[in-house]
């Protein structure tokens, strides 16, 4: 079946033990990275151990929201019916801003796909999905 | 600590391949028992003095359920590798040579079968509701398909390096010539230029339709035992001159969910380490290759590989295969020369392995001259990749 709304084209995201906090801060308009309680390294995406330090104490650090695009990709072919309507669209890696290195994966909207570049300045725009679910999607900045 | 197995490969076992959705008389599981009948068939091997099963990534077929219904009478080894998609093609292999070596069984069986059009092609999603764990963070954000997570190192890797379109495609007509003189490829007779390359369709950047593997159907299988038993046996033994893998630092899901790899690793293809483990251990150079099988999921990961290996400097690999320099078998390095995952069949990259030991008992399509060293990188991006160096025992 075609899809329409993203619900529908896209897999919800399970909220595990360790990845909960991201996405509960999302459905808050919140854009969070863990943070190590220990040591402060930030780490991308979550897991219940510092790789610097080995400390399992876990905090979740603001971050501003902004970033620049790393590497993407536009999709031209629909991976399933659903994804029919929905190409072409875009696939990004974020750079935020706010950290060394920590990238998000992630979708830049609000602007026609090819013209997407490396290097772009972008920042967060919050998608409700439904009512237990928010991602966050970038636009030009 | 260098490899010091002296195991060998000494039976080849493949079915025929074909598109996904073709094969619709056997099931994958016959497929992986015909396989590895056939790797049994071709050393001498009586199948019921087969004891030990070795594969890896996601396969279906469960050594202690083949082992079941080919009637072996005891399974001495059963293990599959962790992880990476077609990364652990090389690493089942060396799994294999670590438990003939270690005494663990006596003749074991590495094998992969996959029928995508028995289960789902791969280039499609199978309509979950949910995503878990590290994967929600990239199939709930549109990165759900392997095109698609692997093209986003090649964009990053052409914009680092200046890379032209080209280069990709140069790496796809160089498997195309290869089929086209392997009556076995899927894609033996469709020939293949750089127009029809630029002119097909576009999938997900920087990939077109044939930068991307075949989605096929099919098994295939190599037979592991000690170097003393190899001695005795028909075929010309291959011996694992060199087996490694592994990853470096958070590449553990790598491209396949978590991008967040070192950013000076991040338009490589992770096999940096392996190569040089492998070449180490073996006391050789990149130079010494006389013929390579570099894993291509996609091709641009192909050019990545490369340089891991040490064939090329970064960002210049696509000169390995421009002007035709990687086809037929008077090239500087062959590579890909069964056709490989992007023109025979994509058997996740196990017809590779394959491919590899043929070109050591001198029985390739496009056989190489005198080969010392064969070498075979399997899968990049994850953790682990892995590779393996033949030579002739
Ligand atoms: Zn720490």
């Amino acid at each position: 079946m075609r899809g329409t709304t993203r619900e529908e084209i896209f897999p919800l995201p399970e909220k595990g033990i360790d990845t909960a906090p991201f996405w509960e801060a999302c459905n808050r308009h919140e854009l969070v990275v863990q943070q190590c309680a220990d040591c402060g390294a930030l780490r991308h995406p979550p897991t219940p151990v510092c790789p610097d330090c080995r400390s399992y104490e876990v905090d979740w650090a603001d971050v501003p929201g902004t970033g620049e695009i790393y590497t993407y990709t536009t999709t031209h072919y629909a991976a399933s019916p659903a994804h029919e309507d929905h190409t072409p669209y875009n696939v990004s890696i974020v750079l935020l801003d706010g950290t060394e290195d920590i990238r998000l994966i992630t979708q830049v909207v609000d602007i026609d796909p090819e013209s997407v570049e490396i290097g772009m300045p972008v920042e967060v725009v919050w998608e409700d999905v439904n009512e237990d679910t928010t991602v966050p999607l970038f636009r030009p900045s | 600590m260098p490899w010091n197995s002296d195991a060998c490969i000494v039976g080849l076992g493949e079915t025929e391949y074909v598109k996904q959705g073709e094969m619709t008389d056997r099931s994958e599981f016959e497929l992986a028992c015909e396989a590895i009948e056939n790797a049994a068939g071709d050393a001498g091997v009586d199948i019921e003095d087969v004891d030990g099963f070795s594969s890896y990534a996601n396969d279906r077929n469960k050594g202690s359920l083949v082992a079941d219904a080919l009637g072996i009478p005891e399974v001495k080894f059963s293990n599959k590798v962790w992880g990476g998609g077609g990364c652990g093609g090389s690493a089942a292999v060396m799994n294999a040579a670590m438990a003939v070596e270690s005494g663990a069984a006596e003749y074991v069986v590495a094998y992969r079968a996959l029928c995508q059009g028995q289960f789902g092609r791969r280039g499609q999603t199978q309509g979950i509701d949910y995503a878990e764990g590290t994967d929600a963070f990239a199939h709930s954000l549109g990165l759900e398909t392997p095109p698609q997570m692997y093209a986003l190192p090649a964009q990053r890797y052409m914009h680092e390096y200046d890379v032209p379109q080209e280069h990709l495609g140069h790496v796809a007509l160089t498997s195309r010539a290869h089929a086209n003189r392997n009556p076995r490829a899927v894609m033996s007779d469709r020939e293949m230029t750089m127009e029809e390359y630029m002119d097909s369709p576009p999938i997900t950047d920087p990939y077109k339709l044939y930068d991307c593997c075949l989605e096929s159907d099919g098994a295939c299988a190599v037979l592991v035992t000690s170097a003393e038993n190899a001695a005795d046996l028909p075929q010309p033994a291959v011996e694992i001159t060199s087996a490694a893998q592994g990853g470096g630092p958070g590449w553990g899901s790598g491209v396949l969910s978590s991008h967040n790899m070192p950013l000076e690793d991040y338009p490589t293809s992770n096999a940096a380490r392996v190569a040089d483990r492998l070449f180490e251990s073996a006391g050789l150079t990149p130079d010494d290759i006389d013929v390579a099988q570099l894993y291509e999921n996609f091709t641009g990961m192909v050019l990545m590989t490369a340089e891991d290996y040490g064939f090329a400097p970064r960002g210049e690999a696509g000169e390995l295969f421009v002007d035709g320099n990687a086809i037929g078998p008077d090239a500087d390095l062959p590579i890909n020369t069964s056709g490989g995952n992007l023109s025979e069949a994509y058997i996740h990259g196990f017809n590779l392995v394959v491919e590899a030991a043929r070109q050591v008992r001198g029985t390739s399509p496009t056989q190489v001259d005198d080969v010392e060293y064969s070498l075979v990188a399997s899968g990049p991006g994850v953790t682990p990749h892995s590779g393996l160096i033949l030579s002739p025992a």
